[in-house]
């Protein structure tokens, strides 16, 4: 059965402000999607609603996999059900090896124990596919990896997962060329009936390597503009000002960071802190 | 001639300092609540086993290079031919054999008044002892496993010596078999140039009451490992005092303090820089479940003169229940100005984002939890060098976090 993601009127908010305003869109098995659109305007939001991320709250609106309603769902039921995010900042777990970790999710995944070698064999094949070191199930979870390899990683999580749906976030952000090429072919592999892809990105490099079906542009927390490949080209040579100008807005951001809003660290000196 | 009542008059000696001596203050907490005083010990010899039975076995994870000293008697020793040249006995076999090198040493201890009443009950009834020496310039590549279990009150002491150039790796297992008083302590010496990793697995059952005492005495460029994974499962005074008197030499006491049930957890740990160029590193990982109470002092003291020393310590502790308490300070108390030194404590819940992160992957809650908790012990964990052992380690505390 062809995999399916429905999202439909979704609204979602964060501390009481509200970021997603009404996003609609289908994902099925054999697609690709991508996501577009300038900073702030809801894109990684999104990814981490229908991931089920604790922090947002869906205020209005449901989120569909395989005609189930899942909006309620907790994050690790989702995952079962065979819903995947490789995230744009990959937590470090310092400890837990890359392999524990992912022998375990297999697991959790399928409800069966995987035989060792089968899993050994299998996990060395997508590291020399993704052109990793040959140590890394000995290393720990994404600890002192560098963005790229952290990027990496979440592809590798990826081919072993084998998720039905998969939602890219940002996933070319910190690749050089060649590692974009490496990415990009890892992904276009698991191209099939049985899986479906959502990729959110304001770079179009990445679609060089990854040819999406259909193209979306994200403004204020919805959906704006959707087409298909021909969409990329006018961005490309125009920029995101025409669609604003269509639309008649001026801002298209729903969420302005802060300028210099640094967090103090754990063992930074408190008396200097609060000198400065 | 030495005899059994000279020994015993050695003890009543101490006994009369009981008057005298007071426990050690601790916060708030009430040791009289400990109810210490009222071990009762006796001296009974039992003979060698050459199989043990099955209600120890279970205790035991690795059969290698293994002595099981059980109520003041090694009962089965299991050691191969690397083992020959150290030396291994027990009171009842100084007595036996009227070995003056032992009890001249052991009346020594016993002579010496200390201010700490734990110790002093520990002399009074001190029905347990175990001598363990390695001469000078013997490395022995294998680990030497001590199993101490109890079936009765124990006052136990066990004397280390590494003579210089020696190495030695022991893992130590104390084990209750009843709900019994357990008061311990252990006296290491690590003399020049030698090297000892220590590891202690403390595992008493519920209802035992134990103080735990382990003096560590580090000589010029030795080097003493203490790595202390304390489970028990009744309250526990443990009370770790690591004395650098060597130049250059180092140090380091890394603990594993699991504390749930309604149980209360006390953990002293000194690391006193007796020396100039020594180095002492304190790194303590806790986990606080249930309606535990953990109280961690650790306390890292340079004395004047004593310069280029360097003196580190880390507390981190996960605190799983809402119930749970938690108590950690570490101190430095430095009175010279040419060292290193930092210290550091931090108190929280399993970290929200890596826990999100597993679960995004699939993983249920209660796994995720549990990669998490043995990564954070991993520092500790690595130090285990028996397989078996480690096993059986990481099993124990499954089962307690999987407990509810």
């Amino acid at each position: 059965m062809k995999p399916k993601l429905e999202i439909k009127n979704l609204h979602a908010s964060v501390e009481d402000k509200e970021i997603l305003k009404g996003v609609d869109l289908t994902v099925q098995g054999g697609e690709f999607h991508v996501i577009m659109g300038p900073n702030g305007t809801g894109k990684s939001t999104l990814a981490s609603v229908i991931m089920g991320n604790p922090k947002y709250t869906v205020t209005q609106g449901q989120i569909l996999l395989n005609d189930e309603d899942i909006t309620e769902m907790p994050v690790d039921e989702r995952a079962r059900k065979g819903l995947f995010l490789a995230m744009q900042y990959p937590q470090e777990v310092p400890g837990v090896t890359n392999s524990d970790f992912i022998r375990t999710a297999i697991q959790a995944r399928t409800g069966q124990t995987v035989p060792l070698y089968k899993f050994i064999m299998e996990y060395d094949r997508a590291i020399e596919r993704l052109k990793m070191n040959s140590d890394l199930p000995h290393r720990y979870l994404n600890d002192g990896f560098s963005g790229g390899e952290k990027k990496r990683n979440e592809i590798l999580q990826l081919l072993m997962l084998k998720p039905n749906i998969a939602i890219l976030d940002e996933i070319d952000s910190g690749l050089d060329v060649d590692a974009l090429r490496i990415v990009g072919d890892a992904v276009n592999s698991m191209r099939s009936e049985t899986f479906g892809c959502l990729m959110i990105t304001h770079y179009q490099r990445i679609l060089d390597y990854i040819k999406p079906d259909r193209v979306h542009v994200m403004m204020q927390g919805r959906i704006v503009k959707s087409g298909g490949i021909e969409l990329i080209e006018k961005i490309d040579k125009e920029g995101y000002d025409w669609i604003k100008d269509e639309l008649g807005i001026e801002d298209e951001r729903v969420i302005i960071e802060e300028e210099n809003a640094r967090p103090s660290l754990l063992g930074e000196c408190a008396t200097r802190k609060a000198l400065e | 001639m030495y005899k059994d009542s000279q020994f015993e008059s050695l003890k009543n000696k101490q006994s009369i300092h009981l008057e005298t001596t007071q426990y050690p203050r601790i916060g708030k907490i009430k040791m009289e609540n400990f109810a210490f005083d009222n071990i009762k010990t006796s001296l009974v010899k039992e003979d060698k086993v050459s199989e043990l039975p099955d209600e120890i076995k279970s205790k035991i994870d690795d059969f290698e290079n293994i002595i099981v000293f059980k109520d003041g008697n090694i009962i089965y020793t299991n050691l191969n031919e690397n083992f020959n040249s150290i030396k291994i006995t027990s009171l009842f076999d100084a007595l036996d054999n009227n070995d003056q090198e032992v009890l001249s040493l052991l009346e020594e201890h016993l002579q010496t008044l200390n201010d700490d009443r734990l110790v002093t009950l520990n002399k009074t009834h001190l029905n347990s002892f175990l001598y363990i020496k390695v001469p000078r310039n013997q490395i022995i590549k294998e680990t030497l496993k001590v199993y101490i279990l109890g079936s009765r009150d124990l006052a136990h002491m066990t004397l280390i010596n590494l003579e210089t150039n020696s190495e030695l790796t022991i893992v130590e297992h104390l084990e209750s078999l009843q709900s019994i008083r357990f008061n311990y302590i252990s006296e290491t010496y690590v003399k020049d140039n030698a090297k000892l990793n220590y590891i202690a697995i403390d595992r008493l059952s519920d209802n035992t009451t134990a103080f735990i005492g382990r003096n560590g005495y580090v000589q010029n460029d030795a080097s003493l490992v203490y790595a202390l994974g304390q489970l028990n499962d009744g309250n526990t005074l443990s009370k770790n005092h690591i004395k650098l008197i060597g130049r250059n030499s180092y140090a380091e006491s890394r603990n594993v303090l699991f504390t749930d049930k309604d149980n209360t957890h006390i953990v002293l740990i000194n690391m006193e820089h007796l020396a100039p160029y020594s180095v002492g590193f304190i790194n303590n990982h806790g986990i606080v479940k249930d309606k535990g109470y953990l109280f961690v002092d650790g306390v890292g003291k340079i004395h004047r003169g004593m310069n280029g020393s360097n003196s580190q310590q880390s507390t981190s502790i996960i605190n799983l229940s809402d119930e749970a308490r938690v108590n950690a300070n570490p101190y430095l108390l430095i009175d010279e100005y040419d060292v290193n030194a930092g210290h550091g404590a931090a108190i929280g819940k399993v970290n929200e984002d890596q826990l999100y992160y597993l679960m995004s992957r699939g993983l249920y809650k209660r796994d995720a939890e549990k990669l998490i908790i043995f990564g954070f012990l991993t520092p500790i964990l690595e130090l285990i060098t028996s397989e078996n052992i480690k096993t059986s380690f990481i099993n124990t505390i499954d089962k307690k976090l999987s407990d509810d």
